[in-house]
């Protein structure tokens, strides 16, 4: 299995798909980053100086974190979503199971799946906390609002985990990067589980799935309208003001895990019929 | 032809889903309010308004989805018999965008009267005469929409694979729908929209899928929908997408008689 694991990624990580998706989430880094300097660059003192946290792009208060969460379907599914179809159109998953057994091939590959995401959707934002980390002073405090401290201290006990962000902004900032990447992957990996279901003739196929599921979760929203939001955008990013219920959100990733399984295993036992 | 009939499925449960969801709530509507509804009536220049806008959208990118590979599947198997069959493949490329165009308007219409059906089983809906007017926009602006698009996926994926005309078709309609949300952060006034901004709404495709900011001659259709004062004809939508539907026609009749037939399968290897 490890050594499934490792030269599936050795080959998903020289794909031209996730070098792209790894430079667009780049470039949507730095530019707001640099929105960030060119904001900091005239304020003289730190006490003005929003707080760097709140100015990430996974940050609720980021512009260029509401364009990048519009394409958040789209750049999720692009690095992974063909990683089957590829396989088996160019026959190399023959080759794959020969070498190893059919199990360790598709759980090998649900891992790779998981882990290229995960590393795809985090790097990237720990990179600019890094840089964010480095560039403005980590005493900051201001609220992009414009309101002061006093006023809007109240609010950081309401995020989510924010007894973390009351200690350790930094480590607050990482753990939410990383639980992005981690949503990620689970997303990427339901979706790459469907495109091993019959009838997935074209590559195009492939996004059927994520835009599916988003589109049932936000009419679910309507006809239920619950208290919490189900919003990918406002669950995933930081100091969303909206009700959420994280319990929930896990069960539903739990879920989702749980039927990327079943289709794997169907396809496993369908190949072993063959 | 019969093998894509299937994936219409998709406008009636979507249709179902999308519309009747949104007026479960109502005792009673106007047909006209429901075709309003579905035409993104509601939807306001903020980011707000995102996930309401994304629940009318996605059923057509779904489309796209689907029928992306209509007429790019004649070039992925079997691609040399078929053409070296055919004298004429400009006569042919616009016979196939003819067809598909068929499919654009039976998913729109199944889409509105599927939702409208299952609207009648939850609430009273009251049949007015504005009704006919805006369904006759609603299928004539939607349908090129979606018919130009679609057409756009399939003319980029003869050149590059259907995986890529998808990227770059819904990419420019999310960037689109995403500089329409944002607009409420410029526009400040009413006299903004009036005057020097009016050209974010005519260039954005988005723009112009949205009812709310239209305008009409008609008055009983002007009072409906133009809800922010605004003179944008809903004529003029009729006419840019008439037009994006063109050049993607005159383009694809271009590509198909320059390209020659696909050596290297990139769907099947």
């Amino acid at each position: 299995m490890i050594k499934s694991v490792r030269m599936q990624m050795s080959g998903m990580f020289k794909k031209k798909e996730v070098v792209l998706i790894f430079f667009v989430l780049m470039i949507f880094i730095s530019i707001n980053f640099f929105n960030n300097i060119m904001f900091n660059k005239d304020i003289k003192y730190i006490t003005e100086m929003p707080d760097l946290v709140k100015k990430l792009i996974i940050s609720d208060w980021s512009s260029f974190g509401y364009y990048m969460m519009q394409y958040y379907p789209l750049l999720v599914v692009i690095p992974t979503a063909c990683a089957y179809l590829s396989d088996r159109d160019t026959r190399i998953q023959t080759y794959i199971q020969a070498r190893m057994s059919s199990r360790n091939y598709w759980y090998g590959k649900m891992i790779t799946v998981f882990l290229t995401t995960l590393v795809l959707f985090s790097l990237p934002f720990l990179i600019e906390i890094l840089v964010s980390s480095i560039s403005f002073s980590i005493e900051s405090s201001g609220d992009p609002s414009g309101f002061n401290y006093l006023s809007t201290i109240e609010d950081e006990w309401g995020y989510f985990l924010s007894d973390i962000f009351i200690k350790n902004k930094i480590i607050y900032a990482i753990i939410n990067a990383l639980i992005f990447g981690m949503v990620s992957g689970i997303l990427a990996l339901f979706n790459f589980s469907v495109t091993t279901l019959p009838g997935m003739k074209y590559k195009i196929f492939a996004f059927f799935p994520i835009y599916l599921l988003f589109y049932l979760i936000s009419i679910l929203n309507t006809v239920i309208k619950p208290a919490y939001t189900t919003s990918y955008a406002a669950i995933l990013k930081m100091f969303n003001s909206g009700q959420k219920n994280y319990p929930l959100y896990c069960i539903f990733l739990i879920i989702l895990i749980f039927l990327s399984v079943i289709f794997i295993e169907i396809k496993i036992r369908r190949d072993e019929a063959v | 032809m019969r093998f894509y009939a299937k994936y219409l499925i998709v406008g009636i449960v979507s249709g179902i889903l999308c519309i009747c969801s949104n007026m479960i709530r109502n005792d009673s509507v106007n047909a006209s309010q429901i075709i309003f509804y579905s035409a993104l009536g509601l939807v306001d220049w903020f980011p707000a308004y995102m996930e309401q806008a994304t629940q009318f959208f996605i059923p057509f990118l779904l489309f796209q989805i689907l029928f992306g590979t209509y007429i790019y599947r004649h070039f992925c198997s079997a691609g040399i018999y078929f053409f070296s069959r055919k004298k004429n493949r400009e006569s042919w490329f616009i016979r196939e965008a003819g067809k598909l165009y068929l499919f654009v308007f039976i998913y729109i219409c199944l889409f509105l009267l599927s939702g409208i059906i299952s609207t009648m089983a939850v609430c009273h809906v009251h049949y007015d005469n504005t009704a006919l007017i805006i369904t006759v926009y609603y299928l004539l602006i939607y349908s090129m929409f979606l018919f130009a698009f679609t057409l756009m996926i399939n003319i980029i994926a003869i050149i590059a694979g259907s995986r890529i005309g998808f990227i770059i078709a819904a990419s420019i309609e999310i960037l689109g729908m995403g500089f329409f949300l944002m607009l409420g952060k410029i526009i400040t006034t009413e006299s903004d929209i009036a005057g020097k901004y009016i050209w974010m709404l005519k260039i954005n495709p988005a723009a112009h899928l949205v009812f709310g900011l239209h305008s009409s001659k008609i008055k009983s259709l002007n009072k409906l929908i133009n809800l922010k004062n605004i003179n944008f004809d809903l004529n003029e939508s009729v006419i840019y997408f008439f037009t994006l539907s063109i050049i993607m026609i005159f383009i694809g009749i271009f590509v198909v008689k320059k390209r020659e037939f696909i050596i290297n399968n990139r769907e099947t290897g």
